[in-house]
């Protein structure tokens, strides 16, 4: 292909809009510090920052309009070109058939104005291997996803057919793949979560924190002594509907929060992909190639676990970028039977098992002969130098122990044919399910108490980052040593060789 | 990434090389603690000087000489047992379909790898290991990876073919 037979097509000029708007975002605080709060221009040194800041800010407009003159893309049928770099002119092409996944983002700015980001993914992790068009129109989204779906079509049904064919191959042919709607999360399940949401409880450490650091600033000296008083006189019931009040406030703040950040949630299949949209403000688009799953995860929360109500995540192989928490959450907050309808219709190459193996008794015995050592700190430091708050020590240690039993009682693991499935936590539980052939390694630990007690951990690699690692304490010696046995690849040869 | 045993057909016999450290492993696990706990109590040494010297408060004194104690009495220990456990005590195996190590002193680990998620070999050569003609290998998988120290040059050369070969490692892009 030469580049003249290339349309080289720019970025929307309103794109430029957007990128001022952006940089004048990243110097708001600055901006506000110096011209509005504070606009003194009388010493040296306040005007040197000033216009210091003011040159930056200019300099960076600059750099931003020949960026966006200076980018351009193109498309053939197999191959996308990008130019882009100021002093450094920079040419990238990468082959359609690479490219994994198409990653929608839209944040506020973003859809003020109308355009939307797209990331294209490939499998490969290097800087190279992924490029981003910040900001197109939602009609050339569209239309550059559709020609992605053409080639992975094509590269589908033509695997075994010759090259000759691919000129002859038509759009006609490709016939947009169905999208199908796993899941929508309705007002209901919002405000379910935001109420069985921990969050509730931290607006008093926050907004305390919060209080004290506008004291700090601006005197409340008056204002804050004066709660004070009314705190230490008023009724119980006064300070209970205080209190009521405030966890209310708490609850409608983690609502919008909430509603802001899961809105509009719709769980698509497309395909052999899986499509996770949400948000109302920023809003964006996730896929994640079937193939590239490696493990999934169920996460109950420790007060969403009496509401039946658990949280799906994907573990998936792919850029760093997909790591990030939550970005492959499927499911935020659903009903555990529902969560797990859509996982055993859809999510088929993976099956969960009902019938879990618990942790022997004597595994009990070695978590609680474990020595905490955060506990004894603690109690330390209380007994030392605050021996009036040593009964909340109680408190403390209850939680230590009571954390201890709930986590012997909630490990489970089974291991059934070719999957591997394990329950661990102790307030929050965690649920992992992967196969043999996704498993990129077993890490067998047995620590000297646990030799003592014949029990081990063992840990659970697969592709994907740290966070595809699960581990399991305290699991009986024999157990693990099966599971070793179990994923070798040995063991799998003289079975079929038996078999 | 299709799961392919090597069968005599191919003409690489499957063998086993498996093993423990040798014995200068040792020698180059005590030199580098060595040097480590030299400098740690260096800085501990210094730091009871400085106490004695400036007169901090008493309490300080006694801490950092319990400190310094602790610190000379952990470094005996672990130059005179545990380098020598860390060395006795490392086995690995190296078959055609998988990789399995067996490491540690006081907590155990027992790895198993799959040849065929293994990535990448490396070896590796620090100032102490070339001194002694040894060198160390890394065993990559997409989950991370895992060292195999110390061992003798030339059979770490063969070794690490081995496994490259085991592997399918080829000198091609891959995607």
């Amino acid at each position: 292909m030469t580049e003249t037979a290339l349309t080289w097509h720019r970025l929307p000029s309103r794109v430029l809009v957007l990128r001022i708007l952006e940089v004048i975002k990243s110097f708001a605080i600055p901006i506000v510090l110096l011209f509005v709060l504070n606009n003194d221009w009388d010493s040296t040194f306040g005007i040197i920052i000033r216009v210091g800041i003011l040159l930056f800010l200019l300099l960076d407009i600059v750099q931003k309009f020949f960026g966006w003159l200076n980018f351009r893309y193109a498309l053939d049928e197999k191959t996308v070109y990008v130019i882009e770099g100021n002093w450094l002119k920079k040419e990238k092409s990468l082959p359609l058939y690479k490219i994994q996944s198409v990653h929608s983002n839209s944040p506020f700015l973003y859809r003020l104005l109308g355009v939307v980001e797209l990331t294209f993914d490939t499998n490969a992790n290097s800087d190279d291997a992924s490029f981003k068009l910040a900001g197109v129109f939602p009609t050339e989204a569209k239309r550059l996803e559709e020609i992605l779906e053409q080639v992975r079509h094509r590269k589908q049904s033509g695997a075994a057919v010759d090259d000759s064919e691919e000129s002859d191959e038509t759009p006609v042919q490709a016939a947009p793949v169905p999208s199908r709607l796993l899941y929508a999360l309705s007002t209901r399940e919002i405000v379910l979560a935001s109420i069985t949401s921990l969050s509730v409880f931290a607006i008093f450490p926050v907004a305390s924190t919060v209080i004290s650091s506008i004291d700090d600033f601006i005197n409340l000296d008056g204002a804050f002594n004066q709660v004070e008083d009314y705190v230490v006189h008023a009724s119980i019931i006064a300070i209970g509907l205080l209190v009521i009040g405030v966890l209310m406030l708490s609850i409608v703040i983690g609502m919008v929060i909430n509603f802001l950040k899961y809105g509009n949630f719709r769980l698509e299949r497309r395909g052999e992909r899986i499509r996770v949209e949400k948000g109302l403000l920023n809003r964006s688009a996730k896929e994640i190639p079937y193939e590239k799953i490696q493990a999934i995860r169920i996460k109950e929360t420790f007060i969403r676990r009496w509401f039946h109500i658990v949280g799906v995540e994907l573990v998936a192989a792919g850029t760093m970028d997909e790591l990030k928490d939550e970005s492959s959450t499927i499911l935020p907050f659903v009903r555990r039977d529902r969560a797990m309808q859509v996982l055993r219709e859809h999510f088929t190459h993976f099956t969960w098992s009902d019938e879990l193996h618990r942790l022997p008794r004597r595994a009990l015995g070695i978590k609680l002969l474990r020595i905490s050592w955060f506990g004894f700190i603690i109690s330390g430091l209380v007994l030392y130098f605050f021996r009036d708050y040593a009964w909340w020590l109680l408190l403390l240690w209850a939680i230590i122990i009571g954390g201890r039993v709930l986590s012997f009682i909630t490990t489970k693991y089974v291991r059934m044919d070719q999957f591997i499935q394990l329950r661990t936590g102790a307030f929050n539980v965690r649920s992992f399910l992967t196969d043999k052939p996704r498993i990129e390694q077993i890490q067998v630990k047995q620590s000297l108490l646990q030799r003592r007690f014949g029990l081990c951990t063992v840990q659970f690699s697969t592709r994907g980052g740290f966070l595809s690692v699960e581990t399991i304490d305290d699991i009986p010696k024999e157990d693990a040593d099966a599971m070793l046995v179990w994923f070798s690849r040995y063991s799998e040869m003289n079975e079929n060789r038996s078999g | 990434m299709s799961e392919t045993t090597p069968t005599p057909e191919e003409g690489v016999t499957p063998q086993r090389i498996s093993g423990t450290l040798p014995i200068e492993a040792r020698a180059v696990f005590r030199l580098s603690s060595a040097i480590f706990y030299l400098i740690g109590l260096l800085v501990t040494g210094a730091l009871v000087a400085a106490a004695y010297w400036f007169e901090w408060p008493t309490w300080i004194q006694i801490g950092l000489i319990v400190l310094l104690v602790i610190d000379v009495v952990y470094s005996l220990i672990d130059l005179i047992w545990f380098q020598k456990w860390k060395q006795e005590r490392f086995t690995y195996d190296v078959q055609p379909l998988e990789i399995r190590i067996h490491h540690g002193i006081i907590t155990t680990h027992d790895v198993l790898i799959p040849m065929t998620k293994v990535q990448y070999v490396h070896a590796e050569q620090g100032p102490l290991l070339r001194k002694y003609g040894l060198q160390t290998i890394t065993i990559g998988t997409a989950a991370g990876s895992h060292e195999i120290y110390a061992i003798e040059e030339s059979f770490a050369k063969t070794l690490r073919e081995q496994i490259a070969i085991y592997a399918r490692i080829e000198e091609e892009d891959v995607v």
